[in-house]
């Protein structure tokens, strides 16, 4: 079953080559939704139906962890799992992200095995994968 | 820069390049061999604080910093634009620096700034091969560099 990603980072390079991740990692994606911040997250989450949520912590405006603040105190939005992309490696910063309510958290850099283990992990393996897609028959 | 940094370095580098950008890099030696005269077309750098008030540089050519923006991105290398490169630059620069630090930056107390980018050639001479503070690795025959610099010099 395709699911709806919203992906929130401030870079619009890094939204494109988490995207290409996804797609490498053979990940069934029914709708990209992109923002550039929490706040711009936030509003989309309003009006459209999210099955995952991808986020930065290092944000303008909102960060990852106010963002995982708001989601948290939404009796609708909470459902939806939380996964923290980052560079941000100190164990603090880490567990406060999962304090808040992340589900996962991947470091950047990361391989498209690596995405998928995760995503897989927090939203259900007959969700994710698409049957069609096949890590060893992509072309990277 | 010492020994153990400049490993850690190329060591973060090395992973970022490998699984980011898909690409093959192979180290060289510390003082580049035949690299006088390299000519780079674009730095990007980031704060890093600490103590000695540090920043981390990177240097590319421009065919490699558009090879390195296609594979990011995955784009055709006549999609790519000098924003695209510019964009990937900081990103790449950002995970350098973060992964570094996640190495070696809580004992330091470095503290990473925001990423940026600027055009502008520069030649490598004999005399910053010469100070060996530099850290070259080669992608697809094309070759980058990354340095240490205080952030008021």
């Amino acid at each position: 079953m395709p699911i709806n990603v919203l992906l929130v980072d401030d870079s619009k390079a890094m939204r494109s080559a988490i995207k290409k991740m996804i797609h490498i990692s053979g990940i069934d994606v029914g709708e990209f939704f992109e923002a550039s911040n929490g706040k711009e997250a936030l509003a989309l989450l309003v009006d459209e139906w999210i099955d995952v949520i991808l986020t930065d912590i290092h944000m303008p405006e909102m960060d990852g962890l106010a963002l995982l603040d708001s989601v948290g105190r939404d009796e609708v939005l909470k459902r939806i799992p939380v996964i923290v992309i980052t560079t941000e490696g100190r164990e603090e910063r880490i567990q406060e992200a999962f304090g808040k309510g992340a589900k996962g958290y991947i470091k950047k850099p990361f391989t498209p095995e690596q995405f998928k283990q995760t995503v897989t992990e927090v939203i259900g393996e007959e969700y994710a994968v698409d049957a069609q897609a096949d890590l060893e028959g992509s072309d990277f | 820069m010492p020994s153990t940094l400049k490993q850690i370095l190329k060591e973060v580098t090395f992973e970022i390049l490998e699984t980011m950008f898909f690409a093959l890099p192979e180290p060289l030696p510390d003082d580049g061999g035949l690299l006088p005269g390299l000519v780079f077309d674009l730095r990007a750098s980031v704060a890093l604080g600490g103590r000695q008030n540090l920043a981390l540089n990177l240097f590319l050519p421009k065919p490699l910093a558009a090879d390195l923006t296609a594979s990011f991105l995955g784009l055709e290398p006549d999609e790519i634009d000098d924003g695209a490169v510019s964009d990937m630059a900081k990103e790449m620069i950002n995970m350098v620096a973060g992964n570094l630090l996640n190495r070696i930056g809580e004992q330091a107390g470095f503290e990473m700034g925001i990423p940026q980018a600027v055009f502008g050639k520069r030649t490598l001479t004999q005399e910053t091969l010469a100070e060996n503070k530099n850290v070259f690795i080669c992608v697809d025959d094309q070759f980058l560099m990354l340095s240490f610099s205080r952030e008021d010099g």
